[in-house]
């Protein structure tokens, strides 16, 4: 076994240290340790000599310093050679990194967070080196050297804090893309060649699509049991195909309704490790999207209630014809109402109050101005208590059938 | 991987980026030939990298009767393609377009650009616009005191220092001159 004096001691606060010494002495009594290995993983550490206030003096002056020097740069940017702007810019990007491979193993945290800021310094140089050399071009050029220049540390060092920054700089990239380079409005895609057409400008600028494909790629590689950027990633996709479709439909109709499709579809579809959180989005899209569509006003602009009209059986058309407004948002309430109740059964709880909203949208709406205050506000109490009282239920019969499954042969 | 390698890796990209992309400017600022230019800017503000003015130069419209070869002449210049405007000074020192060729003439201070369209108007001179790329649109500036320039833009009392090299141009600085 190496020689622990080898090593220089890793800091650690006066209350860590005190639990490692417990836990270790009860490793030492369960015998799976012998005094020998206590002693030498205890050797290991630095308990902080100290004590807080100090430690808070010393950062609130560190930090009071650094704002000096970053408020005499600002002040006095443009007054700066080209030379030494660049020249600064570069230095801090380089000792950022080199600070970070110095206190790697002595203190891990705050070499992640030097990483961290060495990407913010690369990314905010890219902007500035415009503005020294007077560049112009579109900021999403920038956006995507600066996605680039993130990857290496991202993959490198597997880090998801990267790994964020590369996302969110990628939401802001797609969403200025398309808004930069889109190419006309087409009527709403009722025929299979709107929808080919749709799919048509992913392929014609894959920009954004390739970025997408490599966040998942690098989420996969990075740690694929990550919660946090699997989220975010379908949070990405839906950006971009929400963009995309509101360019797209110049009838906010269809483009409701292209959210209520592939909503319906996520949750549908939602299975394995991900079905929870698939199937929270599919449900959240159709929610959203479908609340919007029960209000008639919506759809009084568009076309598809009167296009609709030609799919229509002859018994129904005669209500249709007289209000398709209300026709067509009572059937948005009710495919939404029945969908909701259905994503419930198959357990995700993300539907409850998409339900519970659903209600209360046509509680407010009908009740609000003849119903007298006190009454309408008790009962509209009353149906919010209910409804916490269901999602409860659901939660409790989750558990139960989770520890049957665990537990029970 | 060794640890290292690896931080020196992650450095890779970032520097060359930092580095290179500003590069031709930086050379065309360093070896280039110093030209004045009249300019007629107004104020924006870009949200990532600061207060700017967004400018347009005489040079940009340039009369027909400068292209060599003319329209309609054989191998004439077409629309979008590249086009060399060589510059000359005037008495003041300002610069002003003297000719446009298809190729790069051999001497003379020139700059390559784009050739946007074609202008016609009634009892004027047809014009071709020219697009000299993004180095020639925008002139970042200490912030709030775009209006400044602006103001003195609008009295014409501003020009414009920019560095010529290799069919490339950049802009130094702007100047406010005295009253005219």
């Amino acid at each position: 076994m190496s020689d622990p004096a080898a090593f220089s001691k890793r800091p650690i606060h006066k209350r860590d240290f005190a639990f490692l010494r417990q836990e270790l002495d009860y490793w030492q009594r369960s015998n799976l340790l012998s005094e020998e290995q206590v002693h030498a993983i205890g050797g290991l550490y630095d308990p902080s000599k100290r004590g807080r206030m100090s430690q808070a003096l010393v950062a609130l002056g560190a930090m009071l310093v650094g704002l000096g020097f970053l408020s005499w740069v600002a002040a006095n940017w443009m007054e700066f050679s080209r030379v030494f702007r660049v020249g600064l810019i570069l230095t801090v990007y380089v000792l950022s990194i080199l600070s970070a491979w110095q206190i790697e193993f002595s203190l891990p945290k705050t070499s992640r967070a030097l990483l961290l800021l060495g990407s913010f310094v690369y990314g905010g140089g890219i902007f500035l080196i415009a503005q020294i050399f007077n560049e112009g071009g579109h900021y999403t050029t920038a956006l995507f050297w600066w996605m680039v220049g993130i990857v290496p540390a991202a993959l490198l060092f597997r880090d998801g804090l990267q790994l964020v920054l590369l996302q969110a700089v990628a939401l802001v990239y797609i969403n200025g893309f398309y808004s930069w380079w889109h190419y006309g409005f087409y009527e709403y895609g009722a025929r299979a060649a709107g929808v080919a057409d749709f799919l048509w400008r992913f392929v014609r600028r894959p920009e954004p699509l390739l970025v997408v494909l490599i966040l998942w790629g690098l989420w996969w590689f990075i740690d694929s049991e990550w919660s946090f950027g699997f989220n975010l990633n379908v949070f990405i996709v839906l950006t971009l195909l929400g963009i995309q479709s509101a360019l797209f439909f110049n009838d906010i109709v269809m483009f409701l309704i292209f959210g209520v499709l592939p909503g319906t579809a996520l949750g549908v579809c939602a299975f394995g490790r991900w079905k929870g959180a698939l199937g929270g989005w599919g449900v959240a899209l159709l929610g959203l999207c479908g609340l919007v569509l029960t209000i008639p006003e919506v759809w009084h602009r568009s076309r598809v209630p009167g296009e609709a009209i030609f799919w229509m059986n002859k018994n129904l058309m005669v209500f249709w014809a007289a209000n398709p407004e209300v026709a067509c948002s009572i059937g948005m309430a009710i495919f939404v109402g029945v969908a909701m109740l259905w994503f419930v059964n198959r357990g995700i709880v993300v539907a409850v109050p998409f339900f519970c909203l659903l209600i209360l949208r046509y509680y407010f709406d009908r009740f609000y101005d003849f119903m007298p205050k006190a009454i309408f506000f008790t009962v509209g109490g009353l149906i919010l208590a209910g409804m916490g009282f269901w999602l409860e239920h659901l939660h409790r019969k989750r558990r139960e059938k989770r520890w049957n499954a665990e537990v029970l042969p | 991987m060794r640890r290292a390698a690896k931080y020196l890796l992650i450095m890779v990209v970032p520097l060359a980026v930092l580095l290179l992309r500003p590069l031709t400017s930086a050379l065309v600022l360093a070896r280039g030939e110093e030209v004045r230019l009249e300019i007629e800017p107004f104020d924006p503000r870009d949200i990532f990298r600061g207060d700017y003015v967004d400018l347009r130069f005489a040079i940009e419209e340039v009369p027909m009767s400068l292209m060599d070869p003319r329209p309609g002449e054989e191998n004439s210049q077409d629309d979008e393609a590249s086009i060399y405007v060589t510059l000359a000074p005037d008495d003041r020192g300002v610069y002003h377009p003297l000719r446009l060729t298809k190729t790069e003439p051999s001497k003379g201070v020139c700059i390559r650009g784009r050739v946007r369209r074609h202008r016609s108007l009634p009892d004027d001179d047809d014009t071709v616009v020219i697009d000299y790329g993004e180095n020639l649109r925008r002139f970042y500036v200490k912030e709030n005191t775009g209006l400044e320039l602006e103001e003195a833009a609008r009295r014409g009392n501003v020009e414009a220092i920019a560095r010529v090299w290799n069919g490339r141009i950049i802009l130094d600085r702007i100047e406010i001159i005295s009253m005219k």
